[in-house]
């Protein structure tokens, strides 16, 4: 069975639509000039009151309509069962300020369902038969047959061990688990008193998964939006650059290629685009080198008693999601995790070297990313963050069409395998590549992982021995960047576009213009 | 028997509206492939009306708005049927 996100990955779901109809609204609205005291018109623009679409009554779609709005504005949650009204302060948000605060990821209780959170039932296709194996099969005696009809489980006993499920010769016991809980790879999510779904936020790591899998679409994310949107109407100094992630390419549609989505950014008011393969060129070395370094470093064999076994990995650090869940989950391989910039901060950087005033979107498919640029010590490198899906929102609501517009050159000075960070080996496979023609390393040896559950995995065999590495590569998304919950496209079509842009780079191997 | 020509416009609009993801739907539809041919193709103007009307599909000449699969797949059914209801025709003059 595939992880709960892959099950409705690329389709475009009532949930897709109304969050993206959600981002198309508020971008007109901002567009039109319209003014805070405006936005309770705002969510009839969004949904037809009378002719409920997604929800049982328009008045609740009106009601989690107000609440996404207000997420999208970049303010924190206020709920009408607060007893205040979702509209109040939204004022605040009309600037080119930045508003965002954590957390990122919320959970809109109007919109929750209070899905069991974990339950093994039987369903209607129990035939009640005679050889009845659950019963036989389950070690606590939680299943009963009342009336000498369908199997019933006990909840209260029941601990989940799925023998009854595998013996059912029809295969009618199942196990329930809520889809956001499923998709958190780091157990954040539980039940709140009254059932609905809430985010241990000490736990969570921002990766967002659980925003693409609930069916209800009650897990959103704050944009920042409507700030970026100021700066795009604003005076012509301070308007924003963009930096593009690597998983980019393809986003926007087969007929948009890179050329195009640069000239659509231009179009719209940003002053220059750049690639973030750049700066993943800069970690690519750094890593590298560093690698190189702990192998010179390293006593031989046998010399260093104490030492856990693989502990003397190195850890890639460009996805903030992974890095987060190795220091809390593995404290003791903190420090093996690089202590780099990521891609992101590093190509701000290289702009923000030219021009110190300038401000800095980063464009990319990551949830976790809006998270990290809120760190006080990256504040100046990156200003705002957008996704591919909120992009896309200003360009449909600018009338922007980029499979007939006239293509921008886009500049192109990154690395092949700076641009195939995109996906999961690509880190890893840069840094060990580079690290044997560059540094005249043999034989790195190369362990990865995506998907936080199993990363958390390969850090527990790093721990207990049964795997070692030179080089861990960790990815909170599966299949890496482009299967992040900012993305447009499926998997397979971003992959491959990946691939095609990175074959087309001036070079395979990073090179720095010192050298 | 012609197969039948399918046109996801992937203009930005569609895009936006799901036209990337009905072409991998269809794609997908092992039971469909055989019959269509499916192309992406450039924003059809006012026909999405700025993206209201998003997304677009033309199969046979005649444009959807607001496809799903759902519509998509019995268009192209219909289109399927239609070719099919020609046939007999042209075998009986055949086999004459």
């Amino acid at each position: 069975m595939p992880e709960v996100f892959e099950r409705m990955r690329g389709l475009y779901t009532p949930c897709t639509d109304i969050r993206r109809k959600v981002f198309a609204g508020i971008t007109r609205f901002v567009l039109a000039g319209k003014k805070p005291e405006d936005i309770d018109y705002l969510p009839f623009d969004i949904i037809d009151m009378g002719k409920p679409s997604y929800r049982c009554c328009s008045y609740r779609e009106l009601s989690i309509v107000r609440q996404r709005i207000r997420l999208a504005f970049g303010l924190p949650l206020i709920e009408e069962r607060n007893n205040m009204p979702v509209s109040a302060g939204i004022g605040e948000a009309f600037t080119d300020k930045k508003v965002l605060s954590a957390p990122i990821v919320n959970v809109i209780r109007a919109a929750c369902e209070k899905c069991p959170e974990d339950k093994v039932i039987v369903t209607n296709m129990c035939q009640s038969c005679m050889a009845h194996p659950c019963s036989l099969v389950c070690p606590v005696n939680a299943i009963s047959f009342p009336d000498g009809g369908q199997a019933l489980i006990d909840q209260k006993k029941c601990v989940k061990c799925m023998k009854c499920v595998k013996a059912c010769p029809y295969q009618s016991i199942t196990r329930m688990v809520r889809p956001c809980a499923a998709a958190c790879g780091v157990d954040a999510i539980h039940s709140d008193e009254d059932g609905y779904a809430s985010i241990d936020q000490t736990k969570c790591v921002n990766c967002g998964l659980c925003t693409v899998s609930c069916p209800f679409a009650a897990i959103s994310d704050k944009t920042e939006l409507v700030q970026i949107l100021h700066q795009l109407m604003g005076p012509e100094g301070g308007r924003p650059y963009a930096l593009l992630a690597p998983s980019f390419v393809g986003q926007f549609g087969r007929l948009a290629p890179p050329g195009a989505i640069a000239a659509g950014l231009l179009a719209i008011g940003f002053r220059g685009v750049r690639e973030v393969a750049l700066g993943a060129d800069c970690d690519t070395l750094l890593l590298a080198r560093r690698l190189a370094e702990k192998a010179a470093a390293k006593a031989p064999p046998g010399a260093a008693p104490g030492e856990a076994p693989g502990a003397a990995f190195l850890g890639t650090s460009c996805c903030p999601s992974w890095v987060m869940t190795a220091r809390k989950h593995f404290p003791e391989f903190a420090g093996n995790i690089a202590e780099s910039f990521t891609p992101m901060v590093e190509t701000a950087k290289l702009i923000k070297e030219k021009d110190p005033k300038a401000r800095v979107v980063f464009i990319g498919p990551c949830i976790a990313k809006k998270a990290e640029a809120l760190e006080a010590e990256l504040r100046p490198f990156v200003d705002h963050v957008l996704t591919y899906e909120e992009l896309a929102a200003i360009f449909v609501a600018k009338d922007i069409d980029l499979s007939s517009i006239d293509p921008a050159e886009f500049p192109s000075d990154a690395s092949a395998l700076g641009r195939g960070y995109a996906v999961a080996g690509g880190v890893g496979g840069a840094i060990a590549e580079t690290a044997e023609k560059k540094f005249g390393m043999k034989g790195i040896a190369l362990a990865k992982a995506d998907t936080l559950r199993n990363c958390r995995a390969l850090l527990a065999d790093l721990k207990s021995g049964k795997a070692s590495a030179d080089l861990v590569e960790g990815m909170a998304c599966p299949g890496g960047c482009v299967g992040g919950p900012g993305t447009l496209i499926g998997l397979l079509p971003a992959k491959n576009e990946v691939g095609k842009f990175a074959a087309a780079a001036p070079r395979r191997l990073p090179s720095r213009s010192d050298e | 028997m012609d197969r039948i020509r399918v046109q996801v416009c992937v203009g930005t609009n569609c895009c936006f509206a799901g036209g990337e993801s009905l072409i991998e739907m269809l794609e997908a539809d092992i039971d469909l492939i055989d019959f269509i041919e499916i192309e992406g193709v450039r924003c059809m103007e006012k026909t999405c009306a700025g993206g209201r009307e998003s997304p677009v599909v033309e199969i046979g000449g005649k444009k959807i708005t607001r496809a799903t699969p759902e519509s998509v797949i019995e268009e192209i059914e219909k289109a399927v049927l239609a070719q099919i209801a020609g046939l007999p025709k042209a075998r009986e003059a055949g086999d004459a």
